[in-house]
């Protein structure tokens, strides 16, 4: 209310400059009605203003979570990387299988971990140059599904493999990991190489 | 009259162990081309793998900077595919360029590379091709923009940049050396997509395998030089991992066109691999191809 009075009193004070009393009277009749006008008009303008910068403020946080799940599952993308670099040392020469053993326990717990990394909106889409995940994951979401499934399948048994200590079992579970798994993932709904 | 009888057995001896060994050669033809035409990557582009087309059976849009390409039907089939074609023709569409009715192709098909290959590994190809079923399936028109689809601009394109002409080895360097950089250069056609190209779509020499931006279907293929950034750090046993297995030496495994690559390079003997890694290595350093302003990302 205190703006509508502000008002009131600037129609005052023009009101004294020209005709007092008429300018007085005017400025009665009006304080009332007007005052109140003024008061909604601005009060919706504030609730929409305020409504507006909610949004975006949402939006903001939004984005700031993309960028967050984008820098995380990146992370977690290398951090597997690393793993993958013992295990296929292990195929290749059959010796710290206890390594191996811890490497691809990260794998498996990575390949149940991947369906929560790609939320809708986190692709490239809304952060190229950012992030490589392509349009596809969303708009095939059963292709998508399906892959991390057999990665998941791939990564299990190259686990048995490597726990039973078979060296050959294991050389081509990795192999078929990353090619029905990784590559797979990679050849369809990642954008670079 | 026993002489005469057995000159006849004789004679028809003569002519089914001749077939017998037409076929022989024929089998073996075929399995030295069905090896070929996985290290030249055929299917990659001409089986629409991604709509569920029949191998061979082309249609695959390859989206580049000049339009899009549908490539062709390189099946058996006399109507829609090259089942018609003699060896002769055959060998001119790889080693010229130009179609059996005498049209110049778009540099979409490699022969840019393909000029490099011996006549017997086309020829194996060719025979490996005509073992495999037909497909009847019609080949689409390609959606080029202008100037790029005008045809007979080709002439003048060739002549500007198509050097016609077989792999020359270097005496100097090892046998896997050269048989390396016969694949490199001609069969496998790397250069193809990790070069960039100008605007008239020639590969830009001194920038040969130092990478692309807006290489086709919107890929960057990347620098494959010497280069630290590139495969500078990587051993040769990096390399023939990365071509049997798709593993980089960080423990990621390569998506993108490389993926169908790998499918292809998998096949291929230790020796090759190890003989194109040997290549690879032994190529000079360059610096990445510098971003253009309009590339994709």
């Amino acid at each position: 209310m205190s703006i509508g009075f502000r008002r009131g009193s600037q129609h005052d004070t023009q009101g004294r400059a020209g005709s007092l009393g008429v300018g007085a009277v005017r400025t009665c009749r009006l304080k009332g009605p007007k005052a109140v006008q003024t008061w909604r008009w601005k009060f919706s303008l504030a609730a929409a203003a305020a409504l507006a910068a909610g949004i975006a403020l949402m939006a903001t946080v939004r984005a700031d979570d993309f960028a967050a799940t984008v820098a995380d599952r990146q992370a977690g993308m290398k951090a597997m990387g690393e793993k993958v670099k013992v295990i296929k040392a292990y195929t290749e020469s059959g010796a710290s299988q206890a390594e191996a053993v811890e490497a691809v326990a990260v794998v498996v717990a990575t390949s149940k971990s991947i369906p929560n990394w790609f939320p809708a909106g986190s692709g490239l889409g809304s952060f190229a140059g950012k992030t490589a995940a392509k349009p596809d994951i969303w708009s095939d979401p059963a292709k998508f599904k399906a892959t991390i499934a057999t990665f998941q399948a791939d990564a299990a048994t190259l686990q048995k493999a490597i726990a039973a200590g078979d060296q050959a079992a294991a050389t081509a579970a990795f192999e078929a990991m990353g090619r029905e798994g990784c590559g797979a993932c990679h050849g369809a709904f990642r954008a670079k190489t | 009259m026993r002489y005469p009888a057995s000159a006849l057995l004789l004679a028809v001896a003569l002519i089914f162990s001749g077939r017998a060994v037409a076929a022989e050669a024929t089998a073996a033809a075929v399995a030295r081309g069905a090896y070929l035409f996985s290290a030249a990557d055929c299917a990659s582009c001409h089986t629409d793998s991604k709509n569920g087309g029949a191998p061979l059976g082309g249609g695959r849009a390859l989206k580049t900077p000049f339009g899009t390409f549908f490539t062709p039907n390189i099946s058996a089939d006399r109507e829609h595919g090259i089942g018609g074609w003699s060896d002769e023709q055959f060998i001119r569409a790889f080693r010229k360029g130009v179609s059996p009715d005498g049209r110049d192709y778009y540099p979409a098909f490699p022969y840019t590379s393909f000029t490099g290959m011996t006549d017997r590994d086309l020829l194996d190809i060719k025979a490996y091709i005509f073992s495999q079923p037909a497909v009847p399936t019609a080949n689409r028109p390609h959606d080029l923009s202008f100037p790029y689809n005008i045809r007979w601009a080709l002439l003048p394109w060739k002549i500007l940049y198509f050097r016609e002409g077989p792999f020359m080895g270097d005496a100097s360097r090892s046998m896997e050396w050269n048989r390396g950089a016969y694949l490199v250069k001609a069969v496998a056609h790397c250069g193809e997509c990790h070069s960039p190209r100008n605007a008239l779509g020639a590969i830009e020499k001194s920038r040969r395998l130092a990478g692309a931006w807006n290489g086709p279907d919107g890929m960057n293929p990347p620098n494959i030089t010497q280069h630290p950034n590139a495969l500078g750090k990587w051993s040769t046993s990096d390399i023939e991992s990365l071509l049997k297995d798709g593993i980089t030496p960080d423990g990621d495994f390569v998506g993108s066109g490389m993926k169908d690559v790998v499918a292809n390079t998998a096949k291929l003997t230790d020796a090759d691999r190890h003989a194109i890694a040997t290549f690879l290595k032994a190529l000079p350093a360059k610096e990445p191809t510098p971003k253009p302003a309009t590339a994709s990302r």
